[in-house]
């Protein structure tokens, strides 16, 4: 039994739901609010207790961290691994992995908050909203937020996490020259990683990932967004009430 | 041939020395003294364009990501397994290294390097140090050496980083006194990484990782110091953090 803790089908979330959609695997989908603080419900603490999502139980065991759980999915599921076997393959499977996490995913959280959250969560009520935030129990989540829902982010953060952007997508135009999926000749779960968290950048970003500036991205993005099981999840978007949503998720390294 | 580049047997660099040791595979030690920005140097960056240290080179295969190196060793070479066969026991091992890596790891190096690397490169000609500085690949990096040598550390960058450590102690902690070793039952490739950042906080950290307030990492760490191949690693080490191994491993009567 697969229950999956996700909230829309973006960023970490996708990761693990389209993970799932294409090894063909049924879970029960638990949707979690993230702009109503659902991650900060004790029964949801009990499960994460870092408060994120996604978070996947299966048989009772609670995995976390997406680009974990999409390794996890490949070695309980060996039938439908989509990962390589052999040792360099698997290593290349896990650098990309940290580096879609490290580089991506805090940098895309950033500018798509500032640029489409931080107005949508101006209407709100804002003592309401203050009062939510202040009940955060997790301090650094707590601090998160409160630069999220005050002043929303630095110029400097939004310009480093640019440039971050920037270089990922080279890396990934300059991989996707040599051969059609990231790892090679065959579709995985480096692509399906990348996707989530790379697939609103024409829509974000128009000016670094269009089809002039990174071709090969935009042809790959539109074969994996044509994949029946990436349409199945897409289309459970909109819960939340808006297309492309972004939360103050992964942090960016504060060392090095 | 398998080479690894590496510094000292600790952080970063440990994660591959102790994996190779511990599945006994022979490789050949090429010392690169970050201290002495040797990572920088030309004849490295054609190895490793990153300039990161540790870099691994077998037959061909360059590996620069530290904690997925051991993946690589254990499934390559024969030996004694270093990853459990039961799934959740190794997303438990990469859990763990994940959290080192991304939570605990960058707040205990920054203080490292508030208090060790900062002071030692200090010393140095500051024209010398200029250039060094401009020769540094990646801009994450060029920034902790900046700030590690005009010693820009902010009180309250030093201060998050005491209680990120701090709050990491007792989350390892609770973790660790549930079961003997990082993945659950059997020594793996979590507990070398996870190790080789926590190798010294009974010495470092005397007031949080202690006999009363933290059992269960007191005696991971013996059941850790208890073994050959990590004992082994640690002379590789030339400057006197490896030493601090020594003065941990008498500390805990192993
Ligand atoms: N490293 C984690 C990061 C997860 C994460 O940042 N999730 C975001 C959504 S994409 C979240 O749950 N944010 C909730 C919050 O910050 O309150 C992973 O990859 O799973
Ligand atoms: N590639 C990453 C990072 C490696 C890394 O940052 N290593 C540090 C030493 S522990 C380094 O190379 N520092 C050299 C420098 O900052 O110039 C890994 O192997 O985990």
């Amino acid at each position: 039994m697969l229950d999956l803790y996700h909230w829309e089908p973006n960023a970490n979330s996708a990761k693990v739901m389209i993970g799932l959609a294409e090894k063909g695997l049924e879970f029960r989908s638990q949707y979690v609010d993230l702009l109503q603080f659902e991650q900060y419900l004790p029964g949801f603490l009990a499960l994460n207790p870092f408060g994120q999502v996604p978070v996947l139980v299966h048989n009772g065991e609670v995995i976390t961290e997406s680009s974990l759980i999409l390794e996890y999915l490949a070695e309980a599921f060996p039938a439908q691994r989509l990962a390589p076997t052999d040792p360099k393959g698997w290593y290349d499977a896990q650098a990309w992995g940290k580096y879609v996490d490290y580089n991506l995913g805090p940098s895309v959280s950033s500018i798509g908050w500032h640029q489409v959250m931080a107005p949508v969560m101006k209407n709100r009520d804002q003592n309401k909203l203050r009062e939510a935030v202040n009940r955060i129990p997790i301090w650094e989540r707590k601090a998160a937020w409160m630069t999220a829902t005050g002043e929303s982010y630095p110029e400097e953060q939004l310009a480093n996490s640019r440039r971050k952007i920037e270089l990922a997508v080279k890396r990934i135009e300059e991989t996707l020259r040599r051969s059609s999926w990231l790892l090679g000749a065959d579709y995985s779960i480096v692509d399906i990683g990348a996707f989530a968290l790379s697939c609103t950048l024409p829509r974000l970003l128009p000016d670094v990932v269009n089809a002039k500036s990174a071709p090969k991205m935009m042809d790959w993005l539109a074969r994996i967004n044509a994949r029946p099981a990436v349409r199945k999840i897409l289309a459970m978007r909109g819960k939340a009430g808006y297309q492309d949503v972004y939360a103050p998720g992964p942090e960016h390294s504060r060392w090095g | 041939m398998l080479e690894l580049y590496h510094w000292e047997p600790n952080a970063n660099s440990g994660k591959p020395i102790m994996a190779l040791k511990e599945k006994g595979v022979e490789f050949v030690s090429r010392y690169t003294d970050m201290l002495n920005f040797d990572q920088h140097k030309p004849e490295y960056l054609k190895i490793n364009a990153a300039g990161t240290i540790p870099t691994v080179v077998h037959d061909g295969v360059v590996l620069t990501e530290s904690s997925q190196m051991g993946e690589y060793v254990d499934a390559t070479f024969a030996g004694p397994p270093l990853r459990p066969d039961n799934p959740v026991e190794r997303w438990r091992m990469r859990w763990w290294t994940k959290f080192f890596d991304t939570f605990f790891g960058p707040s205990l190096s920054m203080i490292g390097w508030n208090i060790f690397v900062g002071p030692m490169v200090r010393q140095k000609d500051p024209e010398e140090l200029r250039q060094a500085i401009e020769r540094i690949p990646l801009k994450e990096r060029r920034e902790a050496w900046s700030t590690a040598i005009y010693n820009r550390f902010t009180v309250e960058q030093l201060a998050e980083s005491r209680r990120r450590v701090e709050y990491g102690i007792r989350v390892f902690e609770d973790g660790i006194k549930a079961r003997p070793y990082v993945a659950g039952p059997t020594f793996s490739l979590g507990d070398i990484n996870v190790f080789c950042m926590a190798y010294a906080l009974p010495v470092m950290q005397p007031e949080n990782v202690n006999e009363e307030k933290t059992p269960g990492i007191m005696a991971w760490l013996r059941r850790l110091y208890a073994r050959p191949a990590i004992l082994e690693s640690f002379k590789l080490g030339r400057t006197p953090m490896a030493q601090r191994a020594i003065e941990v491993a008498n500390k805990l009567a192993v």
